[in-house]
């Protein structure tokens, strides 16, 4: 009996979120939607982590997913869902494109490299002005509609939103459980060790690099679809650091872990509006004392628990 | 298998036999891991081939000599240290075994049995190299015995045609070397041809079938462990001559 429990707790937590949009105010819901979506793209950052990458250009992909899907039904008339697979494709060609070096590169150089193409992608979106609008942004983006039926009002974009999330979350929990994730843990431990026990290395690298590039591209493409207006300064580097602070804070390896911290993160960036763009120190401090205190982030917090309660157990039983 | 050229290797050619215990010996920096590494794909020769079972395979990656049977240890254990014991043993089989992944995305049970399926083999792994029992410990807490123990098991999992040992002794305590000794045999003994880089004089001479004896990148002497043992050229690689104006 006592090992349902956990799924009963997940079932309830579940389904109470559904009825999130009944209670809560505009603003709140705003919050709520935003951390679904920005939560998306910081569990591809964990994806690329379990593999012992870094990057820093998830903004960037963030930033690509939200101008491919805007300006594809903007200047097109393609609807949401189509635009959304052009960003899938989009962001898989881009994703092995900026993942190539990385097959040489790693560390310090890997945060380097992944800083200059978010810079890079950054000044296209900003000065390509045929192409993107330039500083001009794109404006009146429909968003998505199913059936007839528009997604906009926010509780029913909220709902869109948590069917996205759940299903990307899974998506990640079924790779950290499948023969990837084995790979990844492979190549992030040792590559040459890997790649001699029939591992294919670089095809790991790239692959996780094009998952973590889909999680961004698909991520933008909701936010643009929400808010209905974007700019090139929504997907500059400092998205790309937040968002990298998030999934390093939460865990890679943990799902439960990255919503949380994205949450929490998201909620004091709330808070300390007010100091303005020193927030960015706040930014740095909790990841330094997250290394400091726990490496593995807050979802290693809930596995050094799970243990604990284990052991209690055993103890109990001895 | 057969191989010649290399700068830091020159000239170099020599062939193993199918299921023999085959040692190359030298000095520090006469090449006897770089030889590995051109054998195991590491790296591709400037010059020369190499040649598996009578195919060329001069230039294939690591990852696909190892679906071919190759498998390699190295000189200090690069373990998988996030994973358990079993774990590490699972990825070559994983590896090798291919088109299942789409499955084990879409539904957990797809997983387990996949891994039920191969579990037997490394289980066998485990037990081959006397890690029965600890498959559940992280691999990264294993002591250092035991680390080399299960590099071996890792890659004779795969029921490989042949494994490269880089120094599977060093750093090991008498006990433990006999304990390492004692398994080569087994394996060996087990169909699979190993080919071992060694400084323990003792081991080598114990256990080789074949010996091949570089010196600055290139094989002075190749024969039997009586054979290479009296040969001059062997004795001065290691002992240096004695210099006339000695005296």
């Amino acid at each position: 009996m006592k090992n349902y429990i956990p799924k009963i707790v997940l079932a309830a937590v579940l389904l109470g979120a559904l009825s999130i949009p009944s209670f809560t105010p505009k603003y709140i819901l705003h919050l709520v939607i935003y951390i679904m979506i920005i939560s998306i793209a910081v569990m591809g950052l964990g994806i690329l982590g379990v593999s012992g990458q870094i990057s820093n250009a998830q903004g960037a992909f963030y930033g690509i997913g939200a101008y491919t899907s805007a300006l594809f039904s903007v200047r097109m008339g393609v609807s949401f869902w189509a635009s959304l697979l052009i960003v899938i494709l989009f962001a898989c060609v881009v994703g092995f494109v900026v993942g190539l070096p990385t097959i040489k590169v790693s560390g310090l150089y890997l945060i380097m490299t992944t800083l200059g193409v978010n810079e890079i992608i950054y000044l296209i979106m900003m000065n390509n002005i045929t192409l993107t609008n330039g500083p001009q942004g794109v404006s009146r983006i429909p968003g998505p509609s199913l059936f007839g039926f528009t997604f906009k009002s926010m509780p029913s974009y909220f709902y869109l939103c948590y069917a996205f999330l759940l299903f990307f979350a899974l998506l990640s929990i079924r790779i950290y459980r499948s023969r990837l994730g084995n790979y990844f843990i492979a190549v992030k431990n040792s590559e040459i060790a890997s790649n001699m026990n029939g591992v294919n290395v670089v095809k790991t690298k790239l692959t996780a690099f094009m998952i973590s590039a889909v999680y961004g591209g698909v991520a933008g493409a909701l936010y643009s679809g929400y808010i209905g207006y974007i700019h090139p300064d929504n997907f500059k580097t400092d998205v790309s650091v937040l968002f990298l602070t998030m999934s390093i804070f939460g865990g890679q390896r943990s799902v439960v872990g990255m919503l949380c911290a994205t949450t929490i993160l998201t909620i004091a960036t709330e808070y300390f509006r007010f100091i303005g763009e020193y927030r960015l120190i706040a930014y740095g401090l909790v990841l330094i004392l997250g290394m400091i205190y726990m490496p593995e982030g807050i979802g290693g917090k809930f596995v050094q628990l799970k243990n604990l309660v284990k052991a209690g157990k055993q103890h109990d039983k001895g | 298998m057969r191989f010649g050229g290399l700068s830091a290797l020159s000239k170099v050619s020599f062939e193993i036999r199918e299921k023999e215990l085959f040692s190359i010996i030298g000095p520090n920096g006469s090449g006897k891991s770089t030889m590995f590494n051109v054998i195991t794909g590491v790296y591709t020769p400037t010059e020369g081939k190499v040649y598996l079972r009578g195919k060329d395979v001069t230039g294939l990656p690591p990852h696909k000599l190892n679906h071919l049977g190759m498998g390699r240890t190295f000189q200090n254990p690069r373990l998988f240290s996030d994973m358990t014991v079993l774990e590490n043993v699972m990825v070559p089989l994983l590896a090798r075994d291919k088109h299942y992944l789409a499955g084990e995305l879409l539904s957990e049970r797809s997983r387990r049995k996949n891994m039920e399926r191969l579990r037997p083999a490394a289980m066998n792994a485990l037990n081959v190299a006397g890690l029965k029992g600890k498959e559940d410990n992280p691999a990264g807490m294993l002591p250092y015995g035991d680390q080399k123990r299960l590099e071996i098991a890792r890659c004779y999992a795969i029921n490989p045609d042949v494994i490269l040992l880089d120094e599977p002794a060093a750093g090991l305590n008498t006990d433990e070397r006999d304990g390492i000794n004692n398994l080569i045999r087994d394996i060996n003994s087990r169909g699979v041809t190993v080919v071992l880089i060694e400084h323990d004089m003792k081991m080598v001479m114990g256990i080789s079938n074949r010996i091949m004896v570089l010196n600055h990148g290139s094989a002075i002497a190749f024969g039997t462990p009586a054979e290479v043992s009296n040969d001059p050229a062997v004795i001065e690689a290691y002992l240096g001559v004695k210099e006339m104006d000695d005296e």
